[in-house]
């Protein structure tokens, strides 16, 4: 067992309860490229995971790290790296590999302003879409953001988690500023804890009848793992069921479908959100991240002065909670984005909720978090 | 038996053949050695623990050909994948086979690294000067003066000479023969493949159809004829003379042979005294001494709180961050308050002024920075200037005497001063001004109850500097109980 789930009370960074939660959940591969504001979980792997007999390695790169991830999720290991925006961009082209391969990992991406080298220490929240589509293709992954440091501990196992339910590269979306607060972090008993984790599916046939790109019914194929003999073939080319490559229009269209429905056709068991005084709410909040924190403290500001506000959070970000946002639609009168960036969630808020109800948006370009008094007045202004 | 098998169906995926490989060429040739290889020692090791690794390109195709654990990755990163493969599960012999372009051009950088780690993988280079698979262009191996797609005047670029690039990165084996050097490749390869760290195998190859055509080598014939009659093999060749030029003969032989922790055994060596663990793994499957589990899991009922906002100035080198650290800790673990720290981050905080900030409160806290503190802590001049506009009236400041002057406040500020850093120098380190100034609040405020912050504090500070932190703490204290009775002004 050693000393790999640290149970107790504990008073922690964002960043060093992403590491705690990510051993808790399993991960015991740790593949990363230093950079600010993510670098406390490169320290606290490079401490933790060796005492769990991990691997901590820090790569030449982040095009190398991401890359490790996927070769080790194909050695049977839940794999973790973290970076932040300039670092993702590079990770890009390997994340598009695990989508293809449909290797498990997590990819802590710590936002901070950008766009380029932009504000290393200051916070962002402005890599909604490139989460989603940063590299090329049509694909579908998930994207999880957490608000505070015991988020970031519960929310990572439930990365890993949904990562290995669906086989795909879940991002850890979370900010500087969540990164860099420290608050109260409870880590439940082992046994709590162990119950919760799920693994990917193995293979329930012999290598000789197995093919490892079969789907389920749930669309996701079992995953045979290096070293069992079962002599697979996986490759970034489009591939047929047996995983070599096809190159027709036909396999095509069958794998990036499936590639993509495996998560757009399940998306009622990935979407997660929080919904705070939305029952008789005129207008919601939609928002995520560090700016639900400033979101609340407006909204229970706004309902001590007589405001029906209420707030969105979305927990789960990608997919993106559609049918949540219709039904709001077709309740409240408005809806108000509130991101740090100039409107990335507001784009979808538009797109899903076209004329049944009012779309805001309460931009800010980056560098610190929304100041609750200004989004308070621009509500006043709204409602 | 007399089945219309191929030779080295065990080892050749039979239902992807034929292969993609353009007549003469060299890749096709060299997988069969390596297959070949590896069916002269199938009783010997374990084909079910051998996975094969490739990028992009025409080489970067052996992996789907190898009825191995195979895996057709990237462009330049099955190195970097292989890595992951390697530490993921330490006992497969992980093989990459890719072309030169994909591991020493766009994947350079992984390639020399992985060199420099010695990381513990056998790397098989097929070099045949260009990009095949897009038609024929230069890389950062074509040779000068010889002509590709991208160079239809002549290279004037300076190929990379590998073997002395993955000499001068530290591997421990590295070699060079040509395609038609089958024996060689072979036994190379059977002497790597129980080796420790990175072991790397330059193929020369033909390419008759994307260079060699247009480098008066038309026919693979006349390439294999080439490189036999081009090749001089030497016993311990000096790397330094292994630069490509057409006009002098390609040298080849093993170039470096040593024994070098690879680079999981170098790990070994580092952690597993200071750990007591003796194996590493990415796949969980490490196994471990058992440990005693911490179970403290009852959270102390919250005592009434309103929201407190507390900034603290100081210098670098002052622990302004490990004061607020063991304010939050005191108030969120022993106290059952909640607690938000953070620290003021950005380039003009280095070796200036430094800040962090705690809110206490019994309620949740939602916004976790502060814009008008309640208290203010200063222990330096710096940070009075920078902070001192935040100061507002009916806010409590408490200061380091012999440090801070204030000047300009507003009206209504409680201003109780210390001099702590004086007091830290009697106690015995001015290092702990901090802890000084952690216990005169303690005695002057109700933030947090004094069993709180003294069990934050001795899990805050290194071991064995508890009793020590603690009477300087204690001195702190007293100077304010001082001050609450009126004995100091």
């Amino acid at each position: 067992m050693g000393k790999d789930i640290l149970t107790g009370i504990h008073f922690l960074s964002g960043n060093h309860a992403c590491v705690e939660g990510a051993i808790a959940a399993g991960c015991r591969f740790y593949a990363g490229y230093p950079i600010t504001p993510s670098n406390e979980v490169a320290e606290r792997a490079s401490v933790r995971l060796p005492q769990v007999g991990g691997i901590y390695i820090q790569m030449e790169d982040e095009l190398g790290s991401m890359a490790a991830l996927v070769g080790a999720s194909w050695a049977g290991a839940k794999p973790m790296t973290a970076t932040s925006g300039p670092g993702f961009s590079l990770m890009q082209e390997n994340l598009g590999l695990a989508v293809m391969m449909e290797a498990p990992c997590v990819v802590v991406n710590v936002q901070r302003g950008s766009p380029s080298t932009g504000l290393p220490t200051a916070v962002g929240q402005a890599d909604v879409m490139q989460a989603r589509w940063g590299s090329h293709g049509d694909y579908e992954v998930i994207a999880i953001a957490p608000a505070s440091p015991q988020e970031c501990f519960d929310f990572i196992i439930k990365a890993f988690n949904l990562a290995e339910r669906w086989r795909v590269p879940v991002v850890f979306l979370t900010d500087e500023s969540v990164a860099h607060m420290s608050e109260r972090v409870v880590i439940p008993p082992r046994e709590e804890i162990i119950k919760r984790l799920v693994s990917r599916k193995k293979p329930s046939l012999p290598p000789e009848k197995f093919l490892p790109y079969k789907p389920g019914q749930d669309l996701v194929p079992e995953m045979p793992i290096a070293g069992e003999g079962y002599r697979f073939h996986t490759t970034g080319l489009t591939h047929n069921e047996k995983g070599y490559p096809d190159l027709s229009p036909k396999a095509q269209d069958k794998l990036v479908r499936r590639l993509v429905d495996k998560i757009r056709k399940n998306a009622d068991q990935i979407v997660e959100y929080e919904e705070f005084m939305t029952e008789d709410a005129e207008v919601v909040l939609v928002t995520f991240g560090v700016s639900s924190r400033i979101c609340r403290a407006v909204v229970k500001r706004a309902r001590k002065a007589g405001l029906k506000l209420g707030m969105l959070r979305l927990i789960v970000v990608w997919p993106f909670p559609e049918k949540k946002i219709a039904e709001l639609a077709g309740q409240v009168k408005a809806l108000v984005s509130v991101e740090i960036n100039l409107g990335q969630v507001f784009l979808e808020l538009e797109r899903i909720v076209k004329e049944r109800a009012k779309v805001f948006l309460i931009p800010n370009a980056g560098g610190e978090v929304h100041d609750p008094d200004k989004v308070f007045e621009e509500i006043k202004q709204i409602v | 038996m007399g089945s219309k098998r191929h030779p080295m169906g065990e080892l050749i995926r039979e239902d992807r053949m034929p292969h993609i490989f353009c007549s003469g060429c060299g890749i096709g040739a060299t997988i069969s050695n390596i297959a070949e290889a590896l069916t002269e020692i199938k009783k010997e090791i374990d084909l079910d623990k051998v996975a094969v690794v490739s990028g992009i390109g025409c080489s970067g195709r052996a992996a789907g050909y190898f009825k191995l654990d195979g895996f057709h990755t990237t462009h330049g990163r099955p190195i970097a994948f292989a890595t992951g493969l390697k530490l993921g599960n330490p006992d497969l012999k992980v093989i990459v086979f890719s072309g030169d372009g994909d591991l020493s051009t766009i994947g350079g950088n992984h390639l020399i690294h992985a060199a420099r780690r010695n990381m513990d993988l056998t790397v098989i280079c097929i070099n045949n000067f260009n990009y095949g698979m897009t038609g024929g262009q230069m890389g950062g191996t074509t040779p000068t003066r010889t002509w590709t797609t991208t160079s239809v005047y002549g290279n004037y670029e300076t190929p990379f000479n590998l073997p002395l690039l993955l000499y001068a990165c530290g591997a421990n084996y590295v070699a060079r023969w040509t395609s038609a050097h089958a024996h060689y490749i072979k036994k190379s390869f059977l002497e790597v493949l129980n080796k420790e760290g990175f072991c790397f195998i330059e193929v020369i190859s033909a390419c008759p159809i994307n260079w060699g055509r247009r480098n008066k080598l038309r026919t693979g014939k006349d390439m294999v004829k080439f490189f036999l009659e081009h090749t001089v093999i030497q016993e311990n060749p000096d790397p330094k003379d292994a630069l490509i030029q057409m006009d002098s003969p390609i040298l080849c032989g093993v170039f470096v042979n040593q024994d070098k922790p690879g680079y999981l055994r170098a790990m070994k060596e580092v952690l597993s005294p200071k750990l007591g663990i003796e194996e590493f793994r990415g796949d969980g499957k490490a196994k471990l001494p058992e440990t005693e589990a911490r179970a403290e899991l009852k959270i102390p009922k919250p005592k009434q709180i309103e929201e407190v906002k507390i900034k603290m100035g100081g210098i670098g080198g002052q622990g302004i961050a490990l004061l607020g650290l063991i304010m939050g800790r005191a108030a969120s673990i022993f106290d059952g308050n909640e607690a938000v720290y953070t620290q003021e981050y950005g380039a003009e905080a280095r070796g200036g002024a430094s800040a962090s900030s705690v809110i206490i409160s019994s309620e949740k806290i939602d916004f976790p920075y502060i814009k008008s503190p309640d208290v203010m802590v200063i222990m330096a001049q710096g940070a009075f200037r920078k902070y001192r506009k935040e100061i507002r009236s009916g806010s409590t400041l408490f200061i380091d005497k012999d440090l801070v002057r204030p000047y300009d406040l507003p009206e209504g500020v409680n201003i109780y001063a210390v001099p702590a850093t004086r007091i830290a120098e009697e106690v015995g380190r001015k290092l702990v001004a901090n802890i000084v100034m952690l216990g005169f609040i303690s005695a002057l405020t109700d933030l947090f109850s004094l069993k709180a912050v003294q069990s934050a504090l001795k899990m805050s500070v290194p071991k064995g500097t508890e009793e020590f932190n603690l009477k300087a703490f204690n001195a702190g204290y007293e100077y304010g109980q001082k001050v609450k009775r009126g004995e100091i002004a």
